[in-house]
């Protein structure tokens, strides 16, 4: 078969540096999907903006030819003039979608607008006309009611639909190729299953090719035809999707596979319930109350947590699992005391064993300040938690100097061992964060997190922010402190793959609710509520053999009302937790 | 119709705004001791001229000036009976000049329109220059035309604005035969309008207008263009470019749309400081202004006029914040859609 789009001997960099992107070779065949698989600064997601020249305006072209076969002839894309790649390939040959659905729309203009631009910029249609395949598009890609789309904005829709709208703003010109970078990455991965499940339905449909970037194995799995793995701007290994899926040659390749989140293999037996807790969440509700926009409606309530109940035996690991509001990050908040709790929960804190329990929420100045010594957050982000205008020292220094404890030269000695704890050289003491990369920084806010000494630890998605390799070595890091200095974690997550490895016990949260909670494996294989298994189904395995379940995420990421009989409830009226074993609860109607 | 109702209720907070600013207005006004009268009858009775001590008495009298602050203050307003019955702002009087022995209105009368039109067309010259100077900037950022637009910017900004009148001043009536000060040929002063009086205004107003509006321009340009680059880097931006549109267009659509939020609300904060950034300029064109009557009013505690100069600077800014505010609420859905349920 002709490919239809080939790229050649394409080479990228900035300035005089060394090139970014240094002899690129891939095609793409017609109606096929091509993966770019690699880690970031691999080169992958500048080696496909190269395709549409929508390049940093530093980066330069060294060498390369892409071919894009057509009707009228092949063009040569590094070649052709500004104004034909404008006219011709960009928008209407080629579409590309992009990560961040949110950014990628323009806050101030209706989605109709947006999209529509695309038919009058390529085509010359009618008014209505134009409309009228932009609604047909929009029902395409699954929006229940196109003319509300039309005259919406943005921020009035979620992130899958956000997503949606970026597909359909991609697909109404009808183009021969997709390209989409990262198209899921920063959605819930229930929301990732169907958009993935939707993009491959289109492809089916309209027999365009795709090149799909991603960093993500399973995603791979899952959509492509043909695998491009791509390290430090070269390309590593190339070919079909199957046989490099099931036997990685490549030594790289071969990495990536290994650091991939695994689900845990064997059921162990129930552990018995340990006595000693260091934390317990007991009938924690949280309230919000939105201000609404009219003056005189009333304003709304949102219950983020909702009779929370959790306990956090010393030296385990307790996990919080879901998707984006659920209500994850406010319970963990609510456990460091960083946000009051609706009158009658309560949380309580043992700072050592034996020791008369402390309320969280009722400390006054000087216990909170000994509460805030033993309790310490990890925050999600290593690039903006940490000052860029200090150096590391004074980072790591500055709890100690908050509290008290310990002159320069105690700060100096504690800081150079916690660098040494988390792996890094003790001579990076006087550099700027700007020097570290994402797996160091983060490193480093576990470092600080760890210089008061602490008992307990939340960590916020340490490691989402991560590439994967990447992610792999910070949870060996943070199981191995926790192990050595007999710490206990609260770790809060949306990936169930990343905290199965870490945690001992699970709770699964949808819409301030706990709806499943036990051992991690447990929950993989034999999940009880539709929710845990839409989450255990919506994840994508780098396995031909286990494609993602649409039916099983759509059933248990929907409504609660559409859920099977035992778990069905409407409005507030959900079902207790029940125990179904020692140790594994579900919220279920007996 | 939810934009009326927006537009009908910040128009009640205005009047409201306004009320306040008078009391604070005159209270300051009356801060330092003494009032016009009373230096004055001090002056005459130590000069020996008691027939005017009279006069100054009488005045006093006549303007409650011998009334405690706070039934002047409702006098001057007009929410109370003063020695002629309810007379004050509401009612349109706005009281006597003791300097010009005069009534304030008309004093004021012309310099009033000539202060508007003077920094409506400084106003308009800010925008008409800064727009395309900004985004040209940050589209073609870090090219000869940037570095060149900010050298001409900075060079506006640090140029104090008298120093470029009086060069202007020179340069322009040596070579264009641009008249020199005032803001009309000097025999239309007092007459009605006619066709010829508006083209001497017109003509006289191109260097007031460079003058006052410079300084803000290059201020202006610069804010556009850091917003533009911010705006620029956004994937909106690419998602723009790979849908095949020109660069012109998309950035008159997109960023520019984004990155001018900030300069629609800053239309109420643009006029006033006009208004008291301009005395000192008006003073060197001789323009017949507000300003230089505030500067002097405020001298010599001629409190009726200065009063009435700042409650119309500040009906001024109130008018320019809530005309933003309004424009604020038709160019960002963000701000019209704020809690609409979804």
């Amino acid at each position: 078969m002709r490919p239809l789009l080939s790229v050649e001997d394409l080479s990228i960099g900035f300035g005089r540096d060394a090139p970014v992107v240094q002899n690129v070779n891939f095609a793409v065949n017609p109606g096929e999907t091509l993966a770019l698989v690699g880690e970031s600064g691999s080169g992958k997601t500048i080696s496909c903006r190269a395709v549409l020249r929508i390049l940093p305006r530093a980066a330069r072209l060294h060498s390369g030819r892409m071919i894009l076969s057509g009707q009228e002839g092949d063009i040569d894309l590094a070649r052709i003039s500004e104004r034909q790649m404008r006219s011709d390939v960009r928008g209407n040959r080629i579409a590309m979608i992009f990560q961040e659905p949110m950014r990628s729309l323009s806050p101030l203009h209706r989605i109709g607008n947006q999209v529509v631009e695309v038919i009058h910029l390529h085509r010359n249609t009618s008014e209505a006309d134009a409309k009228r395949e932009v609604l047909e598009c929009f029902e395409r890609v699954g929006f229940a009611d196109p003319e509300r789309t039309w005259r919406s904005y943005p921020f009035e829709l979620s992130g899958g639909m956000r997503q949606r709208a970026m597909i359909a703003m991609a697909m109404v010109a009808k183009p021969d190729l997709l390209i989409a970078d990262e198209p899921t990455t920063a959605l819930d991965v229930t929301t990732q299953a169907q958009v993935l499940g939707l993009m491959k339905d289109l492809q089916q449909e309209t027999g365009m090719a795709m090149i799909l970037v991603t960093h993500d194995l399973g995603v791979v799995a899952n959509m492509a035809e043909q695998v491009v793995v791509m390290h430090k701007g070269r390309v590593m290994e190339a070919g079909p999707a199957e046989p490099i899926l099931r036997a990685p040659a490549h030594p790289y390749t071969k990495d990536l596979f290994n650091a991939a989140p695994k689900i845990p293999e064997a059921i162990c037996p129930l552990r018995d319930p340990q006595e000693d807790l260091i934390l317990e969440l007991r009938n924690v509700t949280k309230t919000f109350t939105m201000r609404s926009g009219k003056n005189w409606s009333k304003p709304a309530l949102v219950r983020a947590c909702e009779d929370v109940d959790l306990s956090l035996p010393r030296g385990k690991t307790l996990a919080i699992v879901g998707e984006s509001g659920s209500g994850k990050t406010t319970a963990a908040r609510i456990a460091l005391g960083a946000e009051t709790v609706d009158a009658g929960g309560e949380v309580l804190f043992r700072p050592t064993t034996g020791a008369a329990p402390l309320q969280v929420h009722a400390m006054d100045r000087d216990a909170r300040r000994a509460f805030q010594r033993q309790a310490q957050m990890v925050f999600q982000d290593p690039y903006s938690s940490l000052s860029p205008r200090q150096r590391i020292l004074d980072t790591l220094a500055e709890p100690l100097e908050i509290h008290r404890i310990g002159n320069r030269a105690e700060h100096k000695s504690r800081a150079a061992e916690m660098l040494r704890l988390v792996g890094l050289p003790v001579d990076m003491l006087s550099r700027y964060p700007h020097a570290f990369s994402g797996g160091q920084r983060q490193r480093l806010s576990i470092a600080r997190a760890l210089m008061l000494d602490p008992a307990l630890l939340v960590c916020d998605e340490p490691t989402s922010a991560l590439d994967v390799s990447v992610q792999e070595q910070i949870l060996t890091l943070l199981e191995e402190i926790r192990d050595a200095r007999q710490l206990s974690y609260l770790f809060i997550s949306h990936d169930l793959a990343v905290v199965a490895r870490i945690a001992d016990e699970v709770a699964v949260m949808r819409r301030g609710l706990i709806v499943e909670l036990g051992p991690p494996e447990v929950l993989f294989h034999d999940p009880k509520h539709p929710y845990t298994k839409a989450l255990i189904a919506a994840q994508p395995v780098p396995d031909v053999d286990r494609p993602i379940n649409l039916k099983l995420v759509a059933q248990g990421a929907g409504a609660p009302e559409s859920w099977p009989e035992a778990f069905r409830f409407a409005g507030q009226d959900a079902p207790p937790l029940v125990p179904l074993d020692p140790g594994h609860k579900v919220r279920c109607h007996v | 119709m939810e934009i009326l109702r927006y537009a009908v209720y910040r128009f009640g907070t205005m009047l409201l705004t306004l009320l306040l600013v008078s009391v604070l207005i005159f209270w300051i006004i009356n801060l330092p001791p003494g009032d016009f009268l009373s230096n004055q009858i001090a002056e005459l009775r130590a000069t020996g001229q008691e027939a005017g001590v009279a006069k100054a008495e009488f005045l006093r009298k006549e303007y409650a000036l011998d009334r405690s602050l706070t039934e002047q203050y409702l006098i001057w307003m007009g929410f109370w009976p003063g020695p002629h019955g309810f007379s004050g702002m509401l009612q349109g009087n706005f009281g006597w000049s003791f300097e010009f022995d005069r009534p304030v209105s008309e004093i004021v009368g012309e310099s009033l329109w000539l202060t508007v039109l003077v920094n409506l067309a400084a106003v308009l010259f800010v925008y008409m220059v800064a727009l395309p100077l900004g985004v040209l900037a940050a589209a073609k950022s870090r090219t000869m035309i940037d570095y060149t637009a900010a050298f001409i910017g900075y060079l506006g900004l640090a140029t104090p604005n008298f120093l470029l009148a009086l060069i202007l001043f020179y340069y322009g009536h040596q070579y264009l035969n641009l008249p020199i000060g005032g803001l009309m040929a000097p025999e239309f002063e007092g007459e009605p309008m006619t066709w010829e009086k508006v083209k001497s205004i017109l003509i006289h107003l191109i260097v007031p207008t460079f003058v006052i509006g410079t300084s803000g321009a290059s201020a202006m340009m610069q804010r556009l263009r850091a917003n533009m680059l911010d705006e620029l880097g956004k994937p909106y931006v690419e998602t723009a470019v790979a849908k095949g549109m020109r660069p012109s267009r998309m950035l008159a659509k997109y960023p520019l749309r984004v990155a001018f939020n900030p300069f629609v609300a800053d239309i109420g904060n643009l006029l006033p400081s006009m208004v008291s950034g301009s005395v000192l300029v008006s003073v060197v064109l001789g323009l017949q202004t507000i300003g230089p009557v505030l500067l002097q009013a405020l001298k010599s505690q001629d409190m009726f006029l200065s009063g009435f100069v700042l409650m119309f600077v500040a009906l001024l800014t109130l008018i320019g914040t809530m005309i933003s505010d309004v424009l604020l609420v038709l160019l960002d859905p963000r701000i019209r859609y704020e809690g609409r349920e979804t």
